[in-house]
């Protein structure tokens, strides 16, 4: 039976693979629509970072923006003074992130709610301001970023399409490994932490070494979505990191579904649909993403897998109870 | 012999605030004692300041676990040492399902594969606790989410543990069933340390017992004596 369902569940993720491997084709090929599709694949993979923050170890944070400049600046800026290949220095600029995420975890894991969110919008501004005004501009400051485009050991990826099959195999080793992280020891710390602090120090669980953790983790999904925004796009802007690109995240896992696969992946993808289709209202972005939040807070808190899972539920009972009535005649 | 647990001189503070002013408690390996005294005594603020769930910084004077000094140590080395608390009532996990509370406890075991064994012996105590294993926690009434607590806790296998209010907000059948659990599990080896308002069942179950007065340590000594003492029948026995 528990075998079932795995196979099950591992048969709808391959569908889902497959799918997506499709979707150039269904775009027609269009390359506008695939600089989309690949936008959407990296934000799959940073909303899932903050997934792992918030979904399962409970912790908030509202300046995840500054890791996606991390990420983005450091792959950038290691690549073009140091010389290393782009395809590498986007795996050290997201170490690099992890452990200056571990750093800001260290004092703020004892930050709870609003007030671990507010020494998170400080650290999204510090991070922001230093792209603005960097020691001997080395980031370009408010010219911007210059990069050349990714390239893996001598294949270009030099068209959208190409990125986008890039993004889709980068989206599946990071959803792999967050299922395997979030599946064990450290994901059941991570859980217990988030339902009940107290009683998960009572049982042993190191709170403060967990929440650290969390934080790395999410903080290297986010900074590799960043540095991979650097490979499709080859240009940074200090107004990429905002504080609305860290709400923009959040709005992702919340309005998909957190502390779930399935959750980020269809938040990532249904905000970014959303957002194009809204293109011409530019400047009420903040606005919608406000009303898209309120919504999902106010009407479904699971998000759009936790009302799919409510209505299956829901479905589920009354056929019990169906049955029930039947036997009983 | 040396005692499992001891207090010397123990004294807590809140801030500017004194609250445990300077108990000395000891407890023997096998034993069963009791906190008992009214609200704001400090009971359970000893309690937690054992098990390391308070801020260390409070805390002054000795805690001796096993001969080593804890007074220091944070919750979760406390928990490894063999020291678990059953914190009060309601802190299950309350969207993770019965069993899936009990696995969590189990979170400082690294033999994995008799974990199933010792759930096995927990259903076995609980019975009710296996007929819902996969309900969610937060369903289960005041009684049923006591036992998984005490459960939870006793999947670590533990050395000692400590109780916050075994009996609080549940009908008297329940409170009855679960001291007869907690006695039960004092009698298969494990040290039982707890606090409790309702004095007469406290009485009723533990060896020994401490009485507390904002503070301090009014009296102490064998349940059986404390029963019968005059003081404590008027103060909180109901005459």
């Amino acid at each position: 039976m528990k075998n079932n369902l795995k196979s099950m569940k591992l048969i709808k993720c391959l569908i889902a693979v497959v799918i997506a491997l499709l979707v150039p084709a269904a775009l027609g090929g269009s390359s506008y629509l695939c600089l989309i599709a690949s936008f959407v694949t990296i934000y799959i993979i940073g909303a899932s970072g903050l997934d792992v923050l918030f979904g399962y170890s409970g912790q908030i944070s509202m300046g995840h923006a500054a890791f996606y400049a991390i990420g983005g600046y450091g792959a950038g800026l290691m690549s073009k003074y140091l010389g290393i290949p782009l395809f590498i220095s986007m795996f050290l600029a997201a170490a690099i992130a992890a452990v200056i995420g571990a750093l800001l975890a260290f004092p703020a894991s004892k930050l709870k709610f609003h007030f671990l969110s507010l020494a998170t919008i400080a650290f999204g501004e510090i991070v922001y301001q230093m792209a603005c005004h960097s020691p001997n501009k080395i980031t370009g400051d408010f010219n911007g970023f210059f990069s050349s485009k990714l390239s893996i050991f001598g294949l270009k990826l030099d068209t959208n399409i190409k990125f986008y099959f890039f993004g889709v195999a980068c989206v599946v080793v990071f959803l792999l490994v967050k299922q395997m992280i979030v599946k064990s020891r450290t994901g059941r710390a991570f859980v217990a932490i988030r339902e009940n602090t107290q009683a998960a120090e009572g049982m042993g669980v190191n709170v403060r070494k967990y929440k650290i953790i969390a934080f790395a983790i999410s903080a290297f999904f986010v900074a590799f979505a960043g540095s991979m925004y650097l490979g499709l796009v080859g240009y940074l802007h200090p107004d990429m990191y905002l504080q609305k690109q860290s709400v923009l995240f959040v709005t992702m896992m919340l309005f998909g579904g957190s502390a779930s696969l399935a959750g980020p992946v269809i938040g990532a993808i249904s905000i970014e649909i959303i957002l194009e289709g809204l293109r011409t209202f530019e400047e009420y972005q903040m606005l919608i993403y406000g009303i898209l939040l309120l919504v999902v807070i106010v009407a479904m808190p699971g998000g759009i897998v936790g009302a799919a899972r409510d209505i299956k539920a829901g479905f589920l009972r009354r056929k019990a109870k169906k049955q029930a009535g039947k036997e009983v005649q | 012999m040396a005692p499992l647990l001891e207090l010397q001189d123990f004294h807590y503070y809140y801030g500017n605030i004194h609250t445990v002013k300077g108990i000395n408690m000891q407890v023997n390996e096998g034993e069963m004692v009791t906190i008992i005294g009214a609200n704001g005594a400090g009971k359970t603020t000893t309690l937690q300041a054992i098990s390391g769930l308070k801020e260390t910084k409070g805390v002054h004077g000795k805690i001796i676990f096993e001969g080593k000094e804890i007074q220091g140590y944070h919750g979760h080395k406390v928990a490894a040492l063999g020291l678990c608390q059953v914190l009060e009532g309601r802190h299950v996990f309350s969207k993770l399902t019965v069993e899936e509370n009990l696995l969590t406890g189990a979170y400082l075991r690294k033999d994995a594969k008799n974990i199933k064994e010792d759930l096995k012996g927990i259903y076995k105590r609980f019975p009710r606790l296996e007929e819902r294993r996969t309900q969610l926690a937060g369903t289960l009434s005041g009684g049923e989410q006591q036992m998984l607590a005490i459960g939870r806790a006793l999947i670590n296998k533990p050395k000692m543990i400590l109780l916050d209010e075994p009996s609080l907000g549940l009908a008297p059948v329940i409170v009855k069933e679960v001291f007869k659990a907690i006695r039960e599990i004092n009698q298969e080896g494990v040290t039982v340390l707890f606090v409790e308002q309702n004095s007469k069942i406290a009485l009723n179950t533990a060896n020994r017992g401490y009485v507390m007065q904002v503070g301090e340590v009014a009296m102490e000594g064998y349940c059986k004596d404390l029963l019968v003492n005059e003081e404590v029948k008027k103060a909180y026995l109901g005459g």
